[in-house]
């Protein structure tokens, strides 16, 4: 077990540093120069240019900046915004909003995909089952901004059950919404994946040899066909969290969420370097984490990893 | 069979329709099959892959898979017919009346729940009363204590156990009821057989009274009589095991299926198919996927503890061998239908149906039997097994391979550091040409590596490998492209050795193709020659391995081996997959091919029974160290080890007393 | 011709035997015996691929999304075969007009025909998705053959790369990189981006699927014939590999279609010179309480093309299922 999570952490290492070597060379070292796209059309003086760079190190060779990066990663100090704002004040403001829509998201699809899931895959072939599938093809197929027009439209809007815009209000029911919209793709392949695996399962040679026991339907469906079939979907689970984390531009844009999706975007468009770099290493490292927590589940669900 | 024929039977079949749906309509798999057993007697279905044995024990229970259903016939277990029965009924049948041990140890326990859980369930689910062991009778009469225990029927349990141990080490070493006390050493070796005797959760009060009495105790009845606490659920579970022969029950009861070996999953399946005292136990080919050695301990422990319990037994096996020698009656069934059935020996020594004569002349352990009998009787082995033998030339043989002081290490990291493991330690043999030897071994003995060196597809660690006088080490890649010709492999499994994306004209033209033999019109005519060797239509050519049996694909491989004419062909399990007819086939397509075409063989195989069909010479193998090499007659007829004579022992049908019937006047084919 | 008894009779000879027990021998005539393992001589050869496509033949699902997809790829790529109006022409005097005779689903707000510019924004999606896939199934699918082929620390080396790549979201890496290509953005570089970023799923795939294959006795029996390493996972281990290859590319060039759109409405995909579906859906984002037919037409059009190759990708699935094989 130990030994196990141990080679799960050193695995991490060189993901860690790949990662963020990648993310930094993305953002500084591309074409362009994001000193001068400060100035607009206009351009910035040069000796204004100068001690910008200077202060941001972008006047060292790149690797010395991306040691410095990293150093300042471990120091947790991630330095200033250009518009002289620490960007650490910025991460505290923008990050729990995230991180609680992104959890009200995770429990949503977990909670409704595995149970619809589950459902289908018992009745595998008969109506519930075609109709969950449908609805999952629709909601995979139809773009996530088209699905949060719609219900901000009809939920927010026209029905006007949940505020149809998050603002500085964020309480769960506010983000309830978003929340769902955020998660119904992932939803929709949690259903997927668990109606295929607790299918596959329920032929397993194991299920009938305790069916054979005499066991009722009941209790063979919980005690061996779910919990086996859960395996796979918890790793979806968790590699899901830094994704919705991520992926929350689409949804935060249209609920006007001030979370990190918002911000993240707003620092992209206005060219300022510092804070992209810092929000996209901070939601690499929840991956990682993420990752980390699904490796752990893992070794609980599946006692032959433990040993491993 | 002196039982009263009063008897009313345990289970009916008559005249049981079973059938799938599939796209192209109703397909039946069981047609009008009966099948009677009563109480406490094994009965045996036998036949092969197809034939509805499985799925008439799965009818029985209701366990058929997928779109399988009773399509007509009765099944009545104990008067009550059950292809009738609601939902609840049939649940409350499984595991309290009928029970189950199925075939595949490695696919039937649940990988994510320890074994202990997994046994619990099979308690829990039927309300067992765990505090009290089921045997009772006969095994009750044998106690021949006089004292008198309350309760004498209850099970003892992990404190029990432990306390009355400690009495008995007491009253040894302090002297009771006027007994003197005794040295600590005497003391210790009554405790241990005590321990020994007394297993938690199965041995009785009444049993529990006698070990202590006699391990030296004067009257251990108060001392009984005064444990009150009796075994609880984790206590029988572990008694379970222990009856069903896994050492050591309480700690692995808390283990998890992977730390099994497929031996000691096998045990826990039939702990958990007797949990709740059956009155019948369907053991579904039981073990057919462990070594024999294994098989043969499990199935003995199996009939014991089934014959205690007066548990009746259905067998489904596919060995004739195994089938005879476990079961009074045998049914035989063949495409769904009952061909023959009858008491096993009648069966075995007078099959009237062709099909049972076919299978009686095919099956390899019934074979040798026959040999040996045969022999016994002065009559040349040689007319009735196949081999071509050695030529036995004068002046010296003439060895196509040596193997000298063969060594392969291979390293397994466990724990951190890495731990060396041989897997082949110090082997010498040499392989006559035109001759076959086998290497007979069980799993893990290492034979399938040196199939492995021999086939350069492994180095050798130490020790070396002549091919016609020429050391394989010193070859350079070009040469070692050529000796790929001389030297080709037949693989076990004839699902895996065929690619699925190649027909079989691409299958058989690629040795050909990649070793640039003629064009391509010579190489279709050589394809073409090689089905009809290996005794398929030249038609063949254009199809693909998935709309072939096992036994052609078998053949296909055979012909794949032998498009480069190859001197030594390493055969590697190659007919330990098939069903015994198309095994005795590819065994005779063997001989020929041998006698044909003066190839050397090195057969690898788990099964001495098929050896004697088809070798001249025999190493038996074990942990990787050759124990044992001689001839075939020699190693069946004198083995000078145990381990061999243990191999033989194992061998299903070894020990019948009835001579199965002769080949003569059947054409096995 | 053995003598018949029957099962209740029981055979004379045995008189110790119990009802229901005696020797019984079926009647030869009911019980034919079958030559030992003939060959089917009468059907025509299949191969894997050849039982697929029968498979596939009587699924509706495939049907309907080859149906859809074909109908795409034709409009993508001529579009003008589906409509004379021009989807540039636009006049403010139709700003969210309703249909007219020549315009079936309306005016957005700039006044442009809705039904010609969904028309030509197939050609923008169409193009992303199968460039990107292909992209994907290139990279994707040699780092995973390799790491997967070659194990050891071709594998650890490869696998952790695959990490790397996966740890970044796709939409961020695309927005990052996208937002350095501000300047002069073709379809090439949309797709690229997408590509760089979305390849690490398929290598895994790849990566699982060549392990599994590789342990086949049918490669093992090559190597023993002399093949090489490198003929070996060209000529057997990838055309093995290649069904769940082959499922996930169909599968996320559906994903990617969606990702193309997804950075055009945060107006960082492609240039706003190129007609594309994303493009439409942000701008009818006002229109949606005065017009929703605006919106509901592109989102349509997109979510029928994404659908049409998540079902086929579901059905070469299901036909390419090892378990539904016959035998």
């Amino acid at each position: 077990m130990v030994r196990y999570i141990g080679r799960r952490l050193l695995q991490m290492i060189p993901v860690f540093f790949g990662a963020t070597l990648l993310i930094y060379a993305m953002v500084f070292a591309l074409p362009g120069d994001p000193i001068q796209a400060l100035g607009g059309d206009r351009g910035l003086a040069p000796a204004v240019a100068d001690q910008i760079r200077e202060q941001y190190n972008l006047d060292k060779p790149f690797f010395v900046q991306y040691l410095l990066y990293l150093k300042g990663i471990v120091t947790l100090d991630f330095g200033n915004s250009f518009s002289g704002q620490p960007v650490m004040d910025i991460v505290k403001r923008a990050f729990p909003i995230t991180f609680r829509l992104a959890m009200m998201a995770i429990v949503f699809e977990a909670v409704f995909g595995i149970l619809f899931g589950l459902i289908a895959g018992l009745r595998k072939g008969k109506i519930f089952d075609a109709t969950v599938l449908v609805v999952s093809l629709l909601v995979i197929a139809v773009p996530t901004f088209v699905i949060g027009f719609v219900v901000q439209f009809f939920f927010g809007v026209r029905l006007q059950w949940f505020p149809p815009t998050v603002g500085g209000n964020v309480s769960f029911e506010s983000l309830l919404m978003p929340a769902v919209v955020l998660g119904a793709v992932s939803f929709a392949y949690v259903l997927r994946l668990t109606r295929t695996s607790v299918a596959e399962n329920l032929s397993a040679d194991y299920v009938r040899t305790a069916t054979a026991k005499g066991l009722s339907r009941g209790r063979v469906v919980n005690v061996h066909v779910l919990r086996n079939s859960l395996i796979p979907v918890v790793t979806f689970l968790g590699a899901d969290l830094g994704a919705l984390m991520g992926g929350a531009i689409v949804t935060e844009g249209i609920f006007n969420v001030a979370g990190v999706g918002g911000t993240l975007y707003q620092a992209i468009i206005r060219g300022e370097p510092t804070t992209v770099v810092t929000f996209v290493t901070i939601l690499v490292v929840v991956y990682i984490v993420g990752n980390l927590l699904v490796d752990l589940l893992y070794a609980v669900l599946d006692p032959r990893i433990r040993y491993a | 069979m002196t039982q009263s024929h009063a008897q009313e039977p345990l289970l009916e079949i008559r005249d049981l329709d079973v059938s799938f749906t599939t796209a192209n309509g109703e397909v039946p798999a069981v047609r009008g099959a009966n099948l009677t057993i009563y109480p406490g007697q094994s009965v045996a279905i036998v036949g092969e892959s197809g034939s509805g044995k499985s799925t008439t024990a799965h009818a029985i229970i209701s366990l058929l898979p997928g779109t399988g259903r009773v399509t007509g016939g009765s099944i009545r277990f104990e008067g009550t017919e059950i292809t009738t029965a609601s939902k609840q009924e049939i649940v409350d049948l499984r595991g309290r009346s009928i029970g189950l041990v199925p075939q595949d140890p490695m696919s039937n326990l649940n990988p994510v729940w320890s074994i202990g859980f997994q046994v619990k369930e099979a308690l829990r689910a039927n309300n067992v009363d765990v505090t009290r062991g089921a045997r009772k009778g006969l095994e009750s009469a044998l106690v021949t204590s006089e004292t008198a225990v309350a309760d004498g029927d209850r099970l003892i349990g992990r404190k029990s156990k432990s306390a009355l141990l400690d009495v008995l080490r007491r009253s040894l070493l302090e002297g009771h009821d006027g007994k003197p006390p005794v040295s600590q050493k005497t003391a210790d070796a009554a405790v241990r057989a005590a321990d020994a005797r007394i297993v938690v959760g199965s041995t009785t009060r009444l049993e529990a009274v006698n070990a202590l009495e006699d391990a030296g105790m004067a009257t251990a009845g108060p001392a009984v009589d005064a444990q009150r606490v009796s075994a609880d659920l984790d206590d029988r579970v572990a008694g379970l095991l222990a009856e069903a022969g896994l050492p050591d029950a309480l700690r692995r009861a808390k283990q998890y299926p992977h730390e099994f070996s497929g031996g000691m999953r096998q045990r826990a399946l039939i702990a958990i198919g007797l949990a709740a005292r059956p009155k019948l136990l369907i053991a579904d080919e039981p073990t057919s996927a462990l070594d024999v050695t294994v098989q043969r301990t499990i199935l003995d422990h199996l009939e014991g503890l089934t014959r205690e319990l007066g548990t009746a037994v259905l067998f489904i096996t596919h060995d004739l061998g195994l089938a005879a020698e476990r079961a009074e009656h045998l049914v035989v069934m063949y495409r769904g239908k009952v061909v023959e059935s009858g008491p096993s020996r009648q069966i075995l020594a007078d099959p009237r149906h062709p099909y049972t004569q076919r299978l009686v002349a095919a099956a390899p352990s019934l074979a040798s039997r026959r040999i040996q009998s045969a022999k016994q009787a002065g009559v040349q082995a040689k007319e009735l097994k196949a081999t071509t033998g050695g030529t036995g030339a004068a002046g010296g043989r003439d060895d196509v391979v040596v193997v000298k002081n063969l060594t392969k290490v291979f390293q397994i990291r466990g724990s951190g550091k890495q731990k060396d493991f041989k897997a082949v330690d110090d082997v010498s043999f040499s392989l006559e040409r035109g001759t076959t030897m086998a290497l007979v071994g069980e799993s893990g003995s290492g034979k399938s590596t040196v199939a492995n060196i021999m086939l350069n597809l492994l180095e050798p660690t130490e020790g070396s490998i002549h091919f016609d006088g020429v050391d394989l080490s010193t070859l350079g890649s070009s040469e070692l492209f050529d000796f790929r010709r001389r030297v080709q492999p037949i693989f076990q499994n004839p699902y895996g050795s065929l690619d699925p994306m190649y027909s079989i004209f691409r299958t058989i033209e690629e040795p050909l193709r990649i070793h640039k033999v003629g064009s391509k019109k010579e190489r279709e005519q050589r394809v073409r020659e090689l089905l009809d060797m290996v005794a398929l239509p030249q038609s063949t050519m254009r199809r693909f391995p998935n709309e072939l049996s096992g036994g052609q694909r078998q053949r296909i491989a055979i012909a794949r081996a032998l498009a480069l004419r190859p001197e030594v062909i390493v055969c590697d399990e190659a007919v330990s997959a098939l069903d015994v007819l198309v095994q005795a086939q590819i065994l005779e397509l063997l001989n020929d091919l041998q006698t044909e075409l003066g190839l050397s063989y090195l057969f690898i195989t788990h099964d001495l029974a098929v050896v004697r069909q088809i070798a001249d010479r025999v190493c038996v193998m074990k942990s990787g160290r050759i124990i044992e090499a001689a001839t075939t007659d020699e190693v069946f007829d004198t083995p000078r080890e145990e381990y061999t004579r243990e191999l033989l022992g194992a061998i299903p049908g070894a020990n019948l007393d009835v001579v199965p019937a002769g080949l003569e006047g059947i054409d096995p084919a | 011709m053995p003598e018949i008894f029957h099962p209740e009779s029981g055979s004379p000879a045995q008189p110790s035997t119990r009802p229901g027990q005696g020797h019984f021998v079926a009647d030869v005539r009911e019980t034919p015996l079958a030559v030992v393992d003939s060959v089917n001589e009468t059907e025509a050869p299949s191969s894997l691929w050849g039982d697929a496509w029968r498979d596939l033949r009587v699924r509706p699902l495939f049907w309907i999304s080859a149906t859809l997809i074909l109908l795409v790829v034709v409009v993508a790529l001529f579009p003008s075969l589906f409509t004379t109006v021009d989807p540039k022409f636009c006049e403010l005097r139709n700003s969210l007009g309703s249909p007219q005779s020549g315009h079936p689903f309306g005016f957005d707000r700039q006044g442009c025909d809705v039904y010609s510019r969904v028309i030509y924004g197939a050609q923008a999606s169409v193009t992303v998705g199968l460039l990107t896939t292909v992209g994907v199934v290139l990279l994707g699918g040699t780092i995973g053959a390799l790491a997967g082929f070659y194990g050891k620390w071709w594998d650890t080396i490869l696998s952790r790369v695959t990490d790397i790549f996966f740890a970044i979201p796709l939409v961020l890496a695309a927005i990052v990189v996208g937002q350095v290509f501000s300047n002069g953005k073709t379809v090439w570089n949309v797709v690229a981006v997408l590509a760089v970023f979305g390849w690490p799923q398929v290598a895994r795939i790849t990566r699982g699927a060549v392990i599994s294959v590789k342990n086949n006795d049918f490669v093992t029996a090559a190597k023993a014939l002399g093949a090489s390493k490198l003929e070996t996972l060209v000529r057997h281990v990838i055309p093995n590999a290649a069904a769940p290859i082959i499922v996930v590319a169909t599968v996320s060039l559906g994903t990617f279609i969606v990702a193309e759109a997804t950075l055009s409405f945060l107006g960082i995909g492609l240039p706003q010179s190129v007609l594309s579906w994303g493009h439409d859906i942000a701008a009818a984002q006002t229109s949606l309480r005065t017009n929703a037919s605006v919106l509901f037409y592109p989102s349509a059009a997109l979510a029928i093309t994404v659908l049409s190759f998540i079902m086929m990708g579901d059905a070469v699935r299901d036909a390419l299922d090892p378990k539904a094989r016959k035998r």
